[in-house]
């Protein structure tokens, strides 16, 4: 036990032990196949923007198709998401909660705020732009709440 | 809430790793808990009595905690 603190204060505090710490071995499973459709799905979106933005896929019910690709996959995405998240234990679904509250906010924050500054000069906000704002918040989330309990 | 998890873990010789598998938590619940920065669910505050056989009152020490202190 003593050791235990002695080995915390020795090596500080470290994220990737917190995160593996964090997790029961059924969340462990579960957010390991979280983090699978979350590459699927970029890799999905990057891969459908390039497509369609250079234009080598033209027919339109083949285009419609390819747009709804990372969507299907974010479907997915989301209810890997959901998965993982019950099957954590209380103390991560209050991280993960914290983060989800922080990422929503930033987010909300953004997209009001921003607008604000699209109507004295700044640069048209693109819609996925506040994803990367949301994606972005909810990680740092996630950093602070896990530091927060550990 | 100020608790006596980390004694009674002692008491028995267990570590952080064997407590949470007892208790379908993971480590760092339990290392949160015992340094008193996460306060458990009422089950989860149950079952830890259950696992060491005590009453809640004798694991959880509720003259010590932030809703007793506001009022």
């Amino acid at each position: 036990m003593q050791g235990e603190a002695m080995t915390k204060r020795r090596r500080g505090w470290n994220y990737f032990e917190a995160c593996r710490a964090n997790l029961t071995p059924e969340a462990k499973r579960n957010s390991r196949i979280f983090t699978v459709w979350c590459l699927g799905w970029a890799l999905s979106f990057v891969g459908a923007t390039w497509l369609l933005l250079n234009e080598t896929v033209t027919a339109a019910p083949l285009t419609w198709l390819l747009a709804l690709v990372p969507t299907v996959i974010g479907l997915l995405l989301i209810r890997s998401y959901v998965r993982f998240f019950r099957s954590a234990d209380e103390l991560m679904q209050k991280v993960h909660l914290e983060a989800l509250a922080f990422g929503f906010g930033a987010g909300f924050l953004f997209m009001t705020g921003y607008a604000l500054f699209e109507r004295i000069g700044a640069p048209a906000m693109s819609v996925s732009d506040p994803v990367a704002v949301i994606a972005f918040a909810w990680a740092l989330g996630q950093l602070l709440a896990m530091r927060r309990y550990s | 809430m100020r608790n006596r998890l980390r004694v009674l873990r002692a008491e028995l010789g267990w570590s952080q790793a064997e407590v949470a598998q007892r208790l379908s938590v993971s480590r760092q619940t339990v290392n949160a808990i015992e340094n008193g920065k996460y306060d458990p669910s009422l089950p989860l505050a149950f079952g830890i009595a259950r696992l060491f056989e005590l009453q809640i009152e004798d694991v959880f020490d509720p003259n010590h905690s932030e809703t007793a202190e506001i009022a």
